[in-house]
């Protein structure tokens, strides 16, 4: 078992040390801490809120006082204390708005700099647009210009509720009810700022969209709230990425995405979710609490998730499909690495509810350390469901005798036409496996990345090409070229 | 918004305390006492509601909402005749025992006796259930309303080196009667070291009556001791039947299950096992067929503490017009039991546009160097190989039969012995013939 510790270093190396972890200093406005309507008023008075929005939000609150928390999830922490959080925070000179980058606080932009996403390189590198949130309020936004030729609506949520009404009144809470759970119930009372994107009939957006989450301040949730709405025929591609400074505290991160295709349009979400996990003792890290779903709405329209999922002490996190649209897709790619004490509880829903449909769910669990990996799934293909498909994976490599990987799919099928396969496999880095590759003149952590490499390579495929470098990094593996 | 998870009935509490005193064994004073405290807990736990996630696919509404009577020795000798000959298997020469309404019923049985062969029945001899009834490791809701009401049931014991020749026949035969009834049976059984035995049990009941038929079985292996329970469940079509057997299995033991489930409106069968040494084996595998408002429900659970040890389940489901089925396979493997194998397997075939089938295979795994897998399908006939059949002169009835008892007969092609391979192909095929009229 020489070669397991030897794997589990290379892993430590991959997720264990936190490369990012550094605290920017900026002076943040905060909400008093703790919530109650006078926090949400604040928000929302801070935002400069339409009425609606506002009776929205207290509405939510009400609702969500009285739901409970849910704990069927296989990840343990210590109680959260709702009342001992900021939920709102933003760096002082978004105030003024600042016009380009040279007005972004200096500070900020080295923060950037040294998370190796400097803006200036972003503006130059062609076909991105970041929008970064920072500390819950977008600083800067760029290529908006272009975006707003092809008529692409892509600013935050807080302009969105501004600029269009009609569009968020339509879509903010349509695919995630207010009450779906508790942290999405939370989300609707708190949410700061996020991201709106609107891509219109028939246009393939030009470039990847691509937004930086980042949280900062200690003791500050983040309540992101992203919308993405594709119109008929039109085409996107989203990329979420994150990375967080290194603090003692817990930090809580309850978003919520929505995503909404019509008759032939695509949605591609990719996130690399790389917040501090906490220490080696277990100690802090970022409690990750995402409700993710899109809504293929229309006929032959597709969703497709990619994950990434290294960070984070604790992950509860399901992106699902509703497969309403004839014809329409759900895809959901996943590559979940915990390490030390982590936590992960990820998985997807598959909603068969229009004819047609088709889901492909392929899993890929690493885990090492004490950490705990669990894939939780359901595919359901309701009576109406005509010939529907499902294809699932889940694989989990263990490494190292101290940790656990658990599969939970449910399957629910009503219809019998549907098709519906699920295999999972567990297993470990096999001695043989090691060796083939040491005896090549490979080294034990080159070996062990190519292994755990091949092991991922079904979702690494689906990445794009903006997010497989970061993507490599993180897996500490060479993808040899082979990501497109 | 406070979730529900366990439902209420204060009826059964009333219902106990009213027929305590004619319980079997009432005036043995320890029993009394252990019923009591069984109903006790019964009352504090509650009857699991459909939020608890074991009982997400099985709604027990029905037990907050109806009363039962214990079942009566109701001695209709004809129908018990008529049914004991459906569910007995003549050409097995063996000891026969036989249940009537939950009560051992002498006349048709033909107790095990022999060298090395302890057993006992419940209503004539209690105190044999004594250690069984006094350790509450498995006490739940069901197990406990069972342990405080149970009428009867039998105690088998297999002393080290025993072989069995012939397999023994447990028969629960349930009459009709006007009542709904509860009957609450239990059993157990200790195959001591490098004893061999099979054990086949027939539920079977009268059509047309609602009763609830609840057994809990306690099984331990010794050090390579073989044993293999087989159960037909052919209970009428609007009974509830549920079985909870918990198994031990101790080093270099096999322990095999493997059921057919057919009648009944809700079943569940729940298998629980944890191994006691290492090298042993565990094979589960099953049938359920269903339709018209039936459902069933298979719950396994296997611990695996140990190191070495292999598991493996199979079930098939068919599912037709109305019937709905749930597979939720677990398997634990701890921190230490390296080298575990573990398969789960669990196909259905949906007959019917208003049939449903739910899988749940489910797997913890705590240990680094294992082999476990499962495998979950769910689907129509494939219309291919009904086209080839039918190229080949079979109506549609007869290339269908021929395909669902093929899908089916994966569960029971390996069994040792061919008149129980043939019961399972006759009572399957029973079903198939009614579903698909040629």
């Amino acid at each position: 078992m020489v070669a397991t510790k030897e794997a589990q270093k290379t892993v430590e190396d991959v997720t264990g040390e936190y490369k990012y972890g550094f605290v920017t200093d900026i002076e943040t406005e905060k909400a008093p801490k703790g919530l109650s309507e006078d926090v949400i008023r604040f928000i929302s008075a801070k935002k400069d809120e339409p009425e609606w929005l506002l009776d929205w939000r207290l509405k939510a609150y009400a609702k969500w006082l009285t739901m409970e928390e849910p704990t069927w999830a296989m990840v343990e922490y210590p109680e959260i204390d709702f009342q001992d959080i900021y939920y709102y925070s933003a760096p002082k000179s978004a105030d003024d708005g600042p016009k380009s980058l040279d007005e972004v606080d200096p500070e900020l932009l080295r923060t950037y700099e040294k998370l190796g996403i400097s803006l200036q390189e972003q503006e130059v590198l062609a076909g991105v647009a970041v929008d970064i949130v920072f500390d819950s309020v977008s600083v800067a936004t760029t290529f908006r210009k272009k975006l707003k030729e092809a008529g692409i609506i892509f600013c935050s949520i807080s302009e969105a509720a501004h600029d269009y009404p009609d569009l968020m009144k339509k879509y903010l809470g349509s695919v995630v009810p207010v009450a779906d759970n508790f942290y999405s119930c939370l989300n609707s009372a708190v949410f700061t700022d996020g991201t709106f994107v609107y891509i219109p009939k028939g246009v393939r957006c030009p470039m990847e969209l691509s937004t930086y989450f980042r949280i900062n301040e200690a003791n500050t949730g983040q309540f992101e709230r992203t919308i993405i709405i594709a119109d008929e025929g039109s085409y996107v591609s989203y990329l979420e990425g994150c990375t967080a400074p290194q603090r003692d505290e817990n930090q809580l991160h309850a978003a919520v995405v929505e995503l909404v295709t019509h008759d032939d349009a695509e949605i591609k979400y990719s996130t690399v979710q790389n917040w501090y996990p906490g220490d080696k003792e277990g100690k802090g890290g970022i409690y990750n609490f995402v409700t993710k779903r899109g809504a293929c709405r229309g006929k032959n329209s597709k969703i497709s998730w990619t994950q990434v999922e290294t960070g984070s002490a604790v992950t509860w996190k399901y992106p699902s499909c509703l497969l309403i649209g004839d014809g329409s897709v759900g895809e959901f790619y996943s590559v979940a690495i915990t390490n030390n004490y982590q936590q992960a509880d990820t998985g997807t829903k598959m909603m068969h509810i229009g004819k047609n449909t088709s889901s492909t769910i392929i899993s890929k669990g690493i885990s090492a350390g004490k950490s705990q990996a669990t894939y939780r799934g359901l595919v359901k293909v309701m009576a109406g469901a005509e010939n529907a498909r499902n294809f699932t994976q889940c694989d989990s490599l263990l490494i190292g005798d101290q940790c656990g990987a658990h599969t939970v799919p449910y399957i629910e099928i009503k219809n019998p036409t549907a098709q519906v396969e699920h295999e999972a496999t567990t297993s470990k880095i096999s001695d043989e496996q090691l060796f083939y590759c040491l005896q090549r003149g490979l080294e034990v952590e080159d070996s062990v990345a190519l292994i755990v490499n091949g092991f991922c390579k079904d979702v690494m495929q689906h990445l794009p090409m903006e997010f497989a470098v970061e993507a490599q990094k993180l897996l500490g593996i060479s993808l040899e070229g082979s990501v497109g | 918004m406070v979730k529900i998870l366990h439902l209420e009935n204060p009826e059964i509490g009333k219902r106990f305390e009213a027929v305590r005193s004619s319980l079997t064994g009432w005036d043995q004073a320890w029993l009394d006492q252990l019923r009591a405290e069984a109903m006790t807990r019964f009352e504090t736990t509650g009857i699991p509601g459909p939020k608890v996630e074991e009982w997400k696919y099985t709604n027990l509404g029905f037990l907050a909402n109806e009363n039962f009577a214990i079942s009566n020795k109701a001695r209709q000798q004809t129908e018990i005749k008529t049914l004991f000959d459906r569910a007995h298997m003549e050409n097995i020469d063996g000891p026969v025992v036989v249940f009537v309404n939950g009560h051992i019923y002498p006349a048709l049985s033909s107790y095990p006796d022999g060298h090395g062969i302890s057993f006992a029945v419940f209503s004539e001899n209690c105190q044999a259930f004594h250690p069984s009834l006094a350790n509450i490791e498995y006490s739940s809701a069901l197990n406990d309303l069972n342990r405080a009401m149970v009428t009867d049931g039998y105690s088998l014991e297999i002393a080290p080196d025993v072989v069995l020749a012939k397999p023994i026949q447990v028969i629960h035969i349930v009459t009709s009667a006007t009542d709904m009834k509860l009957l609450p049976v239990r059993s157990q059984i200790i195959a001591g070291k490098k004893s061999k035995a099979r054990i086949i049990e027939t539920f079977i009941g009268a059509e047309g009556e609602r009763y609830w038929s609840h057994m809990v079985s306690e099984v331990t292996l010794a050090a390579k001791a073989e044993l293999s329970l087989v159960q037909f469940q052919l209970q009428g079509k609007q009974a509830i039947h549920m079985t909870e057997l918990h198994t031990k299995v101790a080093e270099k033991a096999n322990f095999s299950h493997i059921s057919l489930q057919l009648g009944s409106e809700i079943s569940r069968t729940e298998l629980l096992n944890s191994f006691n040494g290492e090298f042993a084996n565990v094979d589960l595998r099953g049938a359920y067929l269903g339709r018209i408002k039936q459902s069933h429900d298979i719950f396994t659970r296997i611990n695996h503490d140990l190191p070495n040890c292999n598991s493996n389940q199979l079930y098939r489901g068919v599912l037709d017009e109305g019937g709905k089925s749930a597979f939720q396979g677990k398997v634990v493997v701890a921190r230490d039991a390296q080298k575990t194998n573990a398969d789960q397997s669990n196909k259905n075939l949906l007959l019917s546009r208003k049939a449903e089938a739910n899988a749940k295979p489910e797997l913890l795994i705590y240990a680094d160097d294992v082999k476990c897998s499962h495998g979950a399908t769910v689907g129509e006939l494939d219309s291919n190989q009904l086209f080839y059949l039918r190229s080949r002169g079979l109506d549609e009835a007869a290339a269908k039969g021929l395909l669902v008892e093929a899908f089916v007969s994966e569960v029971f092609d390996d069994l040792d012995d061919e008149i129980l391979r043939d019961k399972f192909k006759e009572k399957a095929a029973g079903w198939l013939a009614q579903e698909l009229p040629s």
